[in-house]
């Protein structure tokens, strides 16, 4: 079944409809619901609870945007709504006074890190850095980076403009540079007092 | 050409990224360590977010979704009936359904009332085997009746009635092996509890069917 027809289907309650559109788009939506939330069964329950948003409300679908842009803003909404009200601690980063035109919050100031990532980026320390971004900036990350939306695609989802998802996609990475050179200074630190640990022992 | 600076070049680098090159921000890449490093981490981020693969969710989620659907009848009048797998034949609705259904809501309700009352697995296990002993006790005696009462003209409605029925077995079977496996897995007993519905409702169709067969 092409899923225009699974749409046309599943606009008159048509049960084999709802499966195939959910086969169809679920692995997109579960993967930008864990990437967002980094938390199985919290994407678990996103992934749900979209898809049945989408459900009760495909009766209402007049084809305006693309299914999956539809879908997706569904999904992204969701997502944020839980988020905004987990109020999750965002970074633990030294802040500077000004205000951060995403987060509201203070801004970070990026500065001019000392080391290079240079192959250091795994999906662990990248994934640990996305939790830790605000959930616009995340939001549009996965989106572009992860999922390979184009900005006037992310626009579409986000409801914001294409120069808004371009911006917020560069402070995201910038954020997330930071984050990282942030890990690695971490590691390098507890690998040098490992080593002092060693010699002392020695000693 | 005016020289770039390394703020401007940061104001750029998006665009940088985007394939855009300007003859300043080409000179000044060349002469910056520090903006190239710039570059270098950035463009390293964007290649380990493309490969940070898709993942498919478990079947639990759809199983969630499709009970979800069934409970708002969101899916229409064709309900959870319509989840069952390749039914090669439209059974007409059921006469003795509700029955059925009764006796099997009354045994899920007692499998769900064991599972809370056993902490120990094996003691929940036996637990789950008696409650749901009435269920089948009572499949297997409507099957009895049913599949020797088959005697219907057509052949070729009697062999698909036969197929779905093993189909319908086959599932009973790997959900009862999940229910021992994981006792305390609610979701594994959410299938079971489903296995058995469908195989009610399957004999059902069939005792209506078999009134007036065609």
């Amino acid at each position: 079944m092409l899923e225009a027809e699974a749409i046309r289907r599943a606009q008159h309650g048509d049960a084999a409809a709802f499966e195939r559109i959910y086969q169809l788009h679920s692995r997109r939506v579960y993967s930008l619901c864990l990437r967002m939330v980094s938390n199985t069964a919290e994407a678990e329950d996103l992934t749900q609870e979209a898809f049945l948003q989408l459900f009760r409300k495909i009766s209402s679908f007049r084809g305006e945007s693309a299914f999956s842009t539809w879908l997706h803003r569904l999904a992204v909404n969701v997502v944020l709504m839980k988020l905004r009200k987990k109020r999750m601690p965002e970074t633990s980063l030294e802040e500077t006074t000004e205000p951060d035109e995403e987060s509201g919050g203070p801004r970070r100031d990026f500065g001019a890190p000392d080391l290079q990532l240079s192959g250091s980026v795994d999906r662990v320390n990248l994934q640990r850095a996305v939790e830790q971004l605000p959930p616009g900036y995340r939001a549009i990350f996965v989106l572009h980076d992860v999922q390979g939306y184009e900005h006037n695609e992310i626009a579409d989802i986000m409801g914001c403009s294409i120069g808004n998802s371009k911006s917020q996609l560069h402070k995201a990475r910038m954020r997330l540079r930071e984050l990282l050179h942030e890990t690695l200074r971490d590691q390098a630190r507890e690998q040098r007092q490992a080593v002092k640990s060693e010699a002392a022992g020695e000693g | 050409m005016q020289e770039m600076q390394c703020d401007q070049f940061q104001d750029f680098v998006a665009a940088w990224m985007e394939s855009k090159r300007t003859p300043a921000a080409e000179a000044h890449l060349r002469s910056c360590a520090s903006c190239r490093g710039l570059l270098a981490d950035l463009e390293e981020i964007r290649a380990a977010g493309a490969a940070m693969a898709d993942v498919d969710p478990p079947p639990r989620v759809w199983a969630s979704i499709r009970a979800q659907l069934g409970q708002e009848n969101l899916a229409g009048v064709r309900g959870w009936r319509a989840w069952v797998p390749s039914f090669g034949v439209s059974w007409p609705r059921p006469a003795v359904a509700m029955a059925t259904l009764a006796v099997l809501v009354a045994g899920a309700f007692l499998l769900g009332t064991e599972v809370h009352n056993y902490n120990n697995m094996q003691r929940w296990t036996q637990g789950t085997e008696a409650a749901t002993q009435p269920i089948r006790a009572n499949l297997g005696n409507f099957e009895l009746h049913e599949v020797s009462a088959l005697h219907g003209p057509n052949p070729i409605v009697n062999a698909a009635f036969q197929k779905n029925l093993q189909i319908v077995d086959s599932y009973i079977a790997m959900c009862e092996k999940s229910v021992r496996e994981e006792p305390d897995n609610e979701l594994a007993r959410d299938y079971l509890y489903d296995a058995y519905h469908q195989k009610a409702d399957l004999l059902s169709e069939l005792s209506e069917r078999g009134e007036n067969p065609q």
